[in-house]
């Protein structure tokens, strides 16, 4: 079922121990005990001091349950996608967006924000450029993209996380970090995950009318209008919010504004606004679903 | 009195500690061989990351030239790490026994039991907290090894 509301879907991954962390010493030291001609004696061995290593490993996974629904010609946006260092030890990021392979139109301007937190793309979110994650944590990116106006079907689009520390390491190979090594435990030192867009056939066709009250336009004269709201092909829209201005040189008449015939809405003054209920069409083509009314009267 | 423990003195400067003890530790690392064939060794621990199992060998040595009796060697697990089931054994036959409470007492794995009452269960080799070897016996000029292994978590 395609939607207009972008679903954020907080897969809440399991916290799982990534391992000891990077640098901890482990010590081992064995004890002895012995006779020698009934004589007891002890021993102690060597302290054995191995340092933990740093495992770099990394996954990062769309967050998206479905195709994120767009429209032609729509910019910034969003797909949500979480980066989990899976290592023992901090890394740090950079980023890139790539294309997957099913591709039936190529978005632009693609940039990778760093979610606020709060799990939905917003002016607050900043360009994700070199981030350091601690071990066992998370951050939350978005990719964001505007739709061509000639797009069609699916574009498979995502990000690639890769490890600044790990570089050029191939996979087994380490390097010295402070008093202990990095180990790139990955086949590339890079992880990437894809979601989809897929372009809705889906469109909200408005047909205002307008009805006089007389065939001439005095002062004080009533205007109707009525705003059918229709969709145009097949699937379900939500959120559908109906702004419209009052005209110029008419006040709008108090408690006017109907939707289906029952009071609804709101008038702020300059234009009424009314929230319309989930439409689910069936079939394309149909009967308008809603209808809005609201009456002016000319100054 | 005197005479006694002038004696007693003398005994003991005649035996001299003799045996010691060293610890080593190992892990695995895959290797190719001339024929392209794939294999592992074990070689001194370098790159020890979450999940590596480490090979803890303990060498003992008697450089005296009397034989030394049960030796009793005892060895923490380290913290951070969980031995492995199984793993513990000897060069020349020993007796080995397990600690689930830091040492205190020491049992055989069939018998070493964690939590009381309806909770109380048999406890699992990744919560063995120490092992104990007691080897009969040392030759003079001789040396042997106990060794086990565990995973660093």
């Amino acid at each position: 079922m395609n939607k207009y509301i972008i679903t954020f879907i907080l897969m809440i991954q399991s916290l799982f121990s990534v391992g000891i962390t990077a640098g901890t010493e482990i010590k081992n030291i064995a004890y002895l005990n012995y006779n020698l001609e009934s004589v007891p004696f002890s021993a102690t061995s060597n302290e054995l001091i191995d340092i933990v290593d740093q495992k770099i490993d990394m996954q990062i996974v769309c967050q998206e349950s479905e195709a994120v629904i767009v429209g032609v010609g729509e910019q910034r946006r969003a797909m949500r996608f979480i980066l989990n260092n899976t290592g023992n030890g901090t890394d740090s990021y950079v980023f890139s967006s790539i294309e997957g392979d099913v591709l039936d139109f190529k978005v632009s301007n693609a940039d990778i924000y760093l979610d606020n937190g709060d799990g939905i793309f917003s002016v607050e979110d900043s360009l994700a450029t070199e981030i350091d994650v601690l071990s066992d944590g998370n951050i939350s990116l978005f990719l964001v993209s505007d739709i061509p106006e000639d797009a069609s079907n699916f574009s498979e689009n995502g990000i690639k996380a890769s490890s600044i520390i790990q570089g050029s390491l191939d996979y087994g190979e380490s390097k010295k970090l402070e008093n202990f090594y990095a180990v790139a435990l990955t086949e590339e030192s890079a992880k990437s995950d894809v979601c989809t867009y897929e372009v809705s056939n889906l469109a909200v066709a408005l047909e205002k009318t307008a009805i006089l009250s007389s065939d001439k336009l005095y002062k004080g004269s009533t205007i109707e209008y009525k705003i059918a709201v229709n969709v145009i092909g097949e699937g379900s829209i939500d959120n559908i919010v109906v702004n419209d201005n009052i005209p110029t040189g008419t006040v709008y008449v108090d408690n006017s504004l109907k939707l289906d015939g029952v009071t609804a809405g709101d008038f702020n003054g300059t234009a009424i606004s009314v929230v319309l209920p989930s439409i689910n069409q069936l079939k394309e083509n149909s009967e308008p679903k809603h209808h809005i009314t609201f009456d002016v009267k000319v100054q | 009195m005197k005479k006694l423990l002038t004696t007693s003195a003398l005994l003991l400067s005649m035996v001299q500690a003799s045996v010691n003890i060293h610890s080593t530790s190992y892990q695995e690392e895959a290797k190719i061989t001339p024929t392209g064939e794939k294999t592992k060794e074990w070689v001194r621990a370098s790159k020890v990351v979450p999940g590596t199992v480490v090979r803890y060998v303990n060498s003992l040595e008697n450089a005296g030239t009397k034989s030394a009796r049960k030796l009793v060697v005892k060895n923490p697990i380290p913290k951070s790490m969980e031995y492995v089931e199984n793993s513990a054994s000897c060069q020349n036959g020993c007796t080995m026994t397990y600690s689930v409470d830091g040492g205190q007492n020491y049992n055989n794995a069939e018998a070493l039991y964690v939590g009381v009452g309806e909770n109380r269960r048999l406890a699992k080799a990744s919560e063995y907290t120490d092992i104990q070897w007691i080897v009969d016996s040392l030759l003079a000029n001789t040396q042997s090894t106990v060794e086990y292994k565990a995973r660093l978590k």
